[in-house]
């Protein structure tokens, strides 16, 4: 187990020094380097600029003094606002952004597993059908859609919600359903699928010819079995409540670390764009890690490799 | 059988009376096309998408506008109209959401903004000079809110009207919707459906390479994968966007530079179960060189997973590319996608949600009808992964 | 005599509904087991025997439904029971041993709590008691070091050590009924020998009646004292196991007797399989469902089913070649019978 971990997390650091390299090396590709597009400035502003940001070193140079900001949590200054970090940006959204994400999570889990297994239970009843119906629809409308659906409707048309803005428990009503609406019907389906497959194992017919009833059996030998694949699939869930989080916050004007993200891109804000996707990488491959280490921790299949 | 035989006459093993084939035989295309047809929504999804295309493709020949054409004149005009008989002129105003009026022929078409005469402050009225009638905006009742009135201050008949001109209405440039609609499924479907097939290439290349190399190779180049896939793939769209300034061919290069991951996994995957069968075994004894092996009997054999993959990488493709006109980073003006219209609707959603509503149902339909497709053709093309 | 019958099989009829159609898996099925019999079920795959005894127990797929008969369980018909009663019964009074260790046990959970489940389920017993018991079941099926091995998960088991601890998950109750379906299928020969011998000594030690399943003629002839053989969902013949070897009653078991190797066997006769393949379940043949195969086979085989009907005091056939008025010239069983009454 100890090498297991210890395996994990140098795989870890190798892939987050990856992304690291592919980020800083796609934000320096930039045709001409990140001054070119404002060729308006005057020359002494461009060089105090470009000392500034260290430019006219040699890349590796750069890329060693970015790499040790970043050992001390330092993602640097920020690109267009003078005299604002990368950080700040960071401290001001991501309360709100994990705390969207963190409701969105346990909205998510609380629903799934239950419409899944009803879904299951019921399979090719009515219930069942109403279920998948939705969770497709879950799956194939785009998050802004939803969103945007979802707010016309409580916010404009029925007033029963704010519009925008999280002063209230009811802000957040809208934006954790839209930021769900994917994942929710995602992790159905395979709570679904999942269930369905072990109920059909022979392990199951054989806790049956023991005499146990149908709950003690969907409790004691299906639940946890089918529970694996939905844990392996919580580290791309977190991804995707991620990159949807742009879109959510910008439609209901919540000021977390989304709109930060889209207003750098929009202003090209090349610091501060690669200063949080490493932010968001990290927070994503610790969460994988975590999840990696739960699923051995609850498959005693896995502790013997 | 022969009926007039005893009932103890021997019967010859191998006689036909005796062994039936249940089913008829059909060909493996008749037989995917078969199992797919059987499927209400498959069949659903491949006429929409046909329909897409032919509205893609031809529409804008149709309709009469182009999707940069302005007429300021006609801003934010919806589908549905409320329109106010001017007198027994048989013909209609309607009020803007300016407040300007614009003059309607009886069947709904849209004829010439209604010249503005004055306003008078007193009675709450804004005048407009129809034909040297006057005609009214009256706003004094704020509980009724605003009704057009007459020259002698009556208030107008008013119904309800399609609009001919602008059968989606208009854009708050006063661009037709429908049309633009059009040229957004155009680029939207050319993006996904060249990016998709970009994937396609990519991902059979590197997944084939990969899985029938094995061994090292395989390692380096799955961890290659594995690392690529740890951050979101939308993510890295998003930078290669960033640096490529938003455009179409921006777009389509972005798209295709990352999702052939998916791809080059079921690849390997697929490839890494059939080298060890014995027909591959059977085909190297002979000589066959790799590279035939690969192209002749590894690939066919797991054209079905490929096959389900790439069609669900199309609504993906469509999916991103609104996602990141949505954030401001897909194709430039006055182009139109999907996403960009969504986009530019999202602002003034209260007032003119026909706006939004028209390229969002177009999006949801196209996936639908992708994935719907996707679902027919994998249970299609193996059975065994029915349910 | 009924008394005598510890569960009793009649005329059960199952079929399974799939989009393709109904599958008649088993049709008009009877026979009855004595109290402390072994009786075997031969027949190939698909013939039936496991669904006749899953159908019995309440354990058929969602698919499965029994269409008619009795399953009888010291008088009781199981078939009639509620689910609930079922449930007392299943472990408890009847157990199964299934074929497949690899996915027989739950991977997640302990072998010793699975051996203890049935207790758990079925006693009031405290868990010291319950884990004790379940330690000496697992010494009884001679799994080594069972005390430390309680806590192992399936997945550091072998497989031949994983059936046994499949046997000792169906004993550990003390069934009055066991129904071993094809245990020995998926093991290697070395273990498979292991296995058949535990459940040997196992049926000495125990007055429990035993059913064994197998699509293999050997080891049913090693195990047990009567045999029914299956064929297309539908019992083709009963007899005790040394008649049958003697003077097979059935077309179908002449033909499994001459495809198997016997040691004595004259180094220059050739083992025969027998030709053709299985009838498709889902539209089965009118008549007989062996005449496709069947070299003695008759007009009437084709069109009506044979009756089932008894030959000896101890045996049963369903051949038209033994009904009353089939001809005596050509007939491979009259003629034989024909031959001992002369000698």
């Amino acid at each position: 187990m100890a090498w297991y971990v210890a395996k994990r997390v140098a795989t870890m650091f190798a892939t987050l020094f990856a992304v690291v390299l592919l980020t800083f090396m796609l934000m320096h590709s930039i045709p001409g380097g990140p001054f070119t597009a404002e060729r308006k400035l005057p020359d002494a502003v461009e060089q105090a600029l470009v000392k500034k940001y260290n430019l006219d070193a040699p890349l590796h140079e750069q890329f060693i003094d970015y790499v040790r900001g970043l050992l001390v949590f330092d993602l640097g200054p920020s690109f267009k606002y003078e005299g604002r970090s990368v950080n700040e940006f960071i401290a001001e959204g991501f309360p709100l952004s994990s705390r969207l994400g963190l409701m969105s999570i346990v909205f998510i889990l609380f629903l799934a597993l239950p419409l899944g297994c009803v879904s299951a239970i019921k399979s090719g009843k009515w219930q069942d059908l109403l279920i998948m119906f939705l969770a497709t629809l879950g799956i194939t409308i785009p998050s802004f859609v939803i969103a945007t659906a979802l707010m016309y409707l409580f916010s404009y048309r029925l007033g029963w919600l704010p519009v925008f803005g999280v002063s209230s428990v009811k802000g957040y009503v809208l934006p954790v359903i839209a930021l769900s609406g994917y994942s929710l019907a995602f992790i159905t389906r395979l709570m679904r699928s999942s269930l369905l497959e072990v109920m059909g194992q022979d392990y199951i017919r054989t806790a049956r010819a023991k005499g146990l009833s149908e709950t003690a059996v969907l409790v004691k030998h299906a639940m946890r079995n089918a529970l694996l694949p939905v844990v392996t699939i919580l580290g791309p869930t977190l991804a995707s409540l991620l990159t949807g989080s742009f879109v959510i916050e910008k439609i209901f004007a919540l000021p977390g670390m989304g709109i930060h993200f889209v207003t750098s891109i929009a202003n090209r804000d090349y610091t501060a764009i690669m200063g949080i996707t490493i932010f968001y990488a990290t927070i994503l491959v610790a969460m994988v890690f975590i999840v990696d280490i739960f699923y051995v921790m609850i498959d005693p299949r896995i502790k013997l490799q | 059988m022969d009926t007039n035989g005893s009932p103890w006459d021997r019967l010859e093993i191998g006689d036909d009376s005796m062994e039936t084939i249940a089913s008829e035989q059909r060909s493996f295309a008749q037989d995917v096309w078969y199992r797919f047809s059987r499927r209400p929504s498959a069949l659903g999804g491949a006429v929409v998408v046909v329909a897409l295309v032919l509205f893609a493709v031809l529409g804008p020949f149709v309709t009469g506008h182009t999707y940069f054409e302005q007429n300021l004149a006609f801003v934010n005009i919806p589908p549905r109209l409320t329109a106010w008989a001017i007198g027994d002129s048989g013909r209609y105003a309607y009020m803007t959401q300016n407040l300007k009026l614009v003059e309607l022929s009886g069947e709904g078409r849209l004829l010439a903004p209604i010249p503005f005469a004055r306003e008078d402050l007193s009675r709450k009225l804004i005048i407009f000079d129809y034909a040297g009638t006057p005609v009214s905006i009256d706003y004094s009742d704020r509980t009724a809110g605003l009704r057009l009135v007459g020259p002698d201050g009556s208030i107008l008949r008013s119904r309800r009207l399609w609009n001919r001109s602008y059968l989606l209405g208009t854009d708050s440039l006063g661009r037709d919707l429908l049309t633009r609609l059009m040229y957004g499924a155009r680029i939207s479907l050319t993006v996904a459906f060249i990016a998709a097939f970009i994937n396609l290439i990519i991902g059979i290349l590197y997944g084939g390479v990969s899985g029938y190399l094995g061994g090292n190779v395989d390692n380096v180049m799955m961890r290659v994968v594995d690392v690529i896939s740890t951050i979101p793939l939308t993510l890295y769209v998003i930078l290669i966007m960033v640096i490529l300034d938003s455009g179409f061919l921006s777009i389509i290069v972005a798209l295709s530079s990352v999702y052939w991951v998916s791809m080059a996994r079921v690849v390997r995957g697929q490839i890494m179960a059939l080298k060890e069968q014995e027909f591959v075994l059977a085909a190297r004894t002979i000589g066959t060189s790799p590279l035939a092996i690969v192209a002749r009997h590894l690939i066919p054999n797991c054209l079905g997973p490929i096959i389900v993959t790439a069609t669900m990488l199309i609504p993906t493709a469509i999916f991103v590319e609104s996602f990141m006109s949505f954030i401001g980073l897909g194709v430039s003006a006055p182009m139109a996608s999907w996403g960009t219209m969504c986009n530019d609707a999202l602002e003034t959603m209260k007032s003119t949600p026909h706006q939004l509503f028209a390229p969002a149902t177009a999006i949801c339909l196209t996936m639908f009808s992708f994935n719907f497709i996707g679902d027919g053709l994998r249970d299609a093309l193996d059975p065994k992964m029915r349910k | 005599m009924p008394i005598d019958n510890v569960f009793e099989i009649k005329n059960l009829s199952t079929s399974f509904f799939t989009r393709d159609g109904e599958v008649q898996a088993v049709r008009d099925v009877s026979f009855s087991l004595r109290r402390g019999e072994t009786l075997g079920i031969v027949g190939e795959s698909g013939s039936g025997k496991s669904v006749t005894f899953l159908s019995a127990l309440g354990l058929l797929a969602a698919s499965g439904k029994v269409k008619g008969g009795q399953a009888l369980f010291n008088g009781r018909d199981l078939l009639a029971s509620s689910a609930k009663e079922l449930r007392k019964v299943r472990g408890k009074d009847i157990a199964m041993v299934f074929q497949d260790p690899m996915s027989s046990l739950n991977p997640l959970k302990t072998i010793g709590k699975q051996v203890a489940e049935a207790l758990e389920v079925h006693t009031g017993l405290g868990r010291a008691e319950i884990r004790r018991r379940a330690i000496r079941m697992l010494e009884a099926v001679r799994i080594p070091e069972a005390a430390k091995r309680y806590d192992s998960f399936p997945h550091e088991f072998s497989g031949g050590m994983r059936q046994r601890v499949v046997i000792a998950m169906a004993l550990i109750c003390g069934p009055s009924l066991v129904i071993a379906d094809e245990p020995t299928t998926a093991l290697d020969v070395t273990i498979q020998d292991q296995i058949l011998r535990l459940l040997r000594e196992l049926k000495r030690e125990s007055d429990s009646s035993i059913v064994f399943i197998s699509h293999d003629l050997a080891v049913i002839a090693s195990m047990c004292e009567r045999v029914v053989v299956m064929y297309g969902g539908m019992i083709m013949e009963e007899a005790l196991i040394g008649e049958l070897f003697e003077s097979p009653a059935h077309p179908y078991t002449m033909g499994l007797l001459r495809s198997i190797p016997v040691i004595d066997q004259d180094k220059g006769a050739l083992l025969e399989p027998i030709p053709g393949s299985p009838p498709d379940m889902l539209a089965p043949p009118p008549g007989c469902p062996f005449v496709a195969r069947c070299v003695h086979a008759r007009a009437v085989c084709a069109v009506s089913p044979p009756p089932y009907r008894e030959v000896s005091k101890t045996r049963r056939s369903r051949c038209w070649l033994w009904a009353d008025d089939a001809p005596v010239e050509g007939n491979v069983f009259k003629e034989r019978s024909a031959a001992y009454a002369r000698a």
